[in-house]
């Protein structure tokens, strides 16, 4: 049981190890394949493929070898990644000089003693050799630079995905436990109710569970989900002292929207309105579609309470959703929350997605 | 007899709290509030032995009523919020129940309830029982009564003379609620009520005809408490 948990856990990050690492490699063989090619293309002047132009470019090309991975191994993590640019640029210039003058060295003297059978003329001047060992550095960075820049790129979504995630609000675990109290008495008095409740509560998993894990619902689930919810709290409450009402106008059509976006307000409204102290507490739930745009308002009775904040996040689940709808719907929403001494109100009209 | 008050602003808790402590006979309803301050004035006028407190309620929370009370019943809370049980005991709460509760479960706290009122004499009359559901059936079983229990895992069997009741209760728990002066464990599945004791030979006791074993490591204890009965 525990040796399969641990190798459950492994092999996949065993298995993106091995991915980058061949990648990395592939990636490296692939450019040097195009420099030589291209290299070779221009120092090919004959047009047919000759043993000393191939020969020529392969040793051409070892010193740039040299100046691209210095640069990528040490310069680039040294300097330019510890943000010391004038280091680097310094650094820079004297791999590409010295790159230049290695190159116009050997074919100009040095390469006779390794192969002397060969006869080498070095076309190029110094200058000429820095523009090669330049251009060489300047790509290597500019590679190394995109390909940090798109990995950053990931990590910025992954972790805004991620946050969305965690901004998303639950059914609070308290929620549960006091509809299934509820279930439980009504099934203990033999309630006709109960069958009724039951459904209610597991339509209202159903969504947590399986619906939520969307990025959108259609909008017409979430209102159920909330007439839902709020049928729940109607069959909790003395119906003497607290009065509970919901009302839609408008139909749902085909608008979608991002789940368990509108639930915190009325859970909050349900947390607070009727924890006052008031023997009149009331709760009103309103929407109204016109089209894509969706007026919701939650007026609920608030009074004092004594300070145990059972819930231990008070406004948490307000804050998360306006975080919510600042990252879901830039500038297409409009929240308005209202706080009287005896009276707590929220509005927010929404333009939804099609 | 014992009077109760129940505070819970839910109506369907409080009517389920109230079928369960009309069931009980030793049980006494004074009075329902659905909030905490309702409470405060009918604590004044008449005496409450226990207290059923809801946590979660409007205006005052059960928590704030109980630690606001400077003679206080003896408290079981009960409520939805499994986290707060700490906090509860920590003010002497005789015992937590966490909704949605069983019979059986809120027994377990009636007799805790009962057996703490005994220690501090409030209640009348010789001897304490102890409530036990089987079978459907409420039995207030007097300690004295019962000669010995025997352990099934989760459930165990309680022998009295008359009746072998399988009550859902494990011999630990249940070993608590029962008078450690009259009842002691002999072994992993064994407890006994020792004035019920006919004879002890080698490793066995033997009550109203029937043979028990004795654990060694219990077998001391039990020679010594015996003899001094």
């Amino acid at each position: 049981m525990k040796e399969g948990k641990h190798n459950i856990k492994r092999s996949p990050s065993k298995l993106t190890d091995l991915m980058i690492f061949r990648n990395r490699w592939w990636q490296h063989l692939i450019f040097w394949g195009l420099a030589l090619a291209i290299l070779f293309n221009i120092f090919n002047s004959s047009g047919s493929i000759e043993k000393i132009d191939v020969i020529y470019t392969s040793i051409f090309v070892l010193p740039l070898v040299a100046v691209v991975y210095l640069n990528l191994y040490l310069a680039i993590p040294r300097f330019l990644r510890g943000e010391k640019y004038f280091l680097y640029g310094i650094s820079a210039l004297v791999l590409m000089g010295g790159g230049a003058l290695f190159l116009y060295f050997l074919f100009e003297s040095w390469i006779d003693l390794v192969l002397p059978g060969y006869y080498f003329i070095s076309y190029y001047s110094i200058p000429v050799l820095m523009l090669y060992t330049g251009s060489f550095l300047i790509l290597s960075t500019l590679l190394k630079l995109s390909r940090s820049w798109f990995m950053l790129l990931r990590v910025e979504r992954m972790s805004s995905t991620h946050q969305l995630q965690s901004l998303q609000s639950q059914i609070n675990p308290h929620f549960l436990l006091n509809s299934l109290q509820t279930i439980y008495a009504l099934s203990l008095e033999k309630s006709e109710r109960s069958p009724e409740v039951i459904l209610q509560l597991s339509d209202i998993l159903k969504y947590n569970l399986y619906d939520t894990a969307q990025p959108t619902v259609k909008l017409e689930k979430e209102i159920r989900m909330i007439r839902d919810y709020v049928e729940m709290y109607r069959h909790r409450v003395d119906h003497e002292k607290a009065e509970i009402k919901l009302e839609v106008k408008g139909e749902a059509r085909d608008q979608v929207i991002a789940p368990m976006l509108l639930l915190p307000f009325i859970e909050n409204a349900f947390k607070h309105g009727l924890r006052s102290e008031m023997s009149d507490t009331f709760i009103h739930v309103q929407m109204e579609l016109q089209e894509a745009m969706l007026k919701f308002r939650v007026d609920n009775s608030h009074g004092k309470s004594d300070g145990v904040d059972l819930e231990n996040n008070k406004g948490i689940g307000i804050e998360n959703t306006r975080q919510r709808l600042l990252l879901l719907y830039p500038g297409k929403y409009h929240l308005d929350i209202d706080e009287k001494a005896n009276k707590f109100t929220v509005k927010l009209s929404i333009e939804l997605n099609p | 007899m014992a009077t109760c008050l129940i505070i819970d602003d839910e109506p369907l808790s409080r009517d389920v709290l109230r079928k369960y402590i009309d069931e009980v006979p030793d049980l006494e309803i004074v009075a329902e509030c659905s909030d905490a301050i309702e409470a405060t004035h009918l604590l004044n006028q008449s005496p409450i032995d226990i207290l059923f407190l809801d946590i979660n309620m409007p205006g005052l929370s059960g928590i704030s009523f109980a630690r606001s009370l400077i003679v206080s019943p003896l408290i079981v809370f009960t409520t939805a919020y499994p986290e707060y049980a700490v906090e509860g005991f920590e003010l002497n709460a005789t015992d937590y129940l966490v909704k949605p509760y069983s019979f059986e479960r809120f027994l377990k706290a009636v007799n805790r309830v009962l057996e703490r009122l005994r220690e501090n004499h409030l209640t009348e009359g010789p001897g304490g029982k102890i409530l036990v559901k089987a079978d459907k059936k409420l039995y207030a079983l007097p300690f004295a009564e019962i000669l010995f229990i025997e352990g099934q895992g989760d459930y165990i069997r309680i022998n009295t003379g008359q009746h072998k009741l399988m009550v859902h209760y494990t011999i630990k728990n249940f070993l608590e609620s029962l008078p450690a002066e009259e009842f002691m464990r002999i072994h992993k599945s064994f407890v006994v009520n020792l004035k019920h004791i006919e004879f002890i030979e080698g490793n066995q006791v033997t009550i109203a005809h029937q043979v028990l074993p004795v654990s060694p490591v219990n077998r001391d204890e039990l020679l010594s408490r015996f003899s001094s009965i």
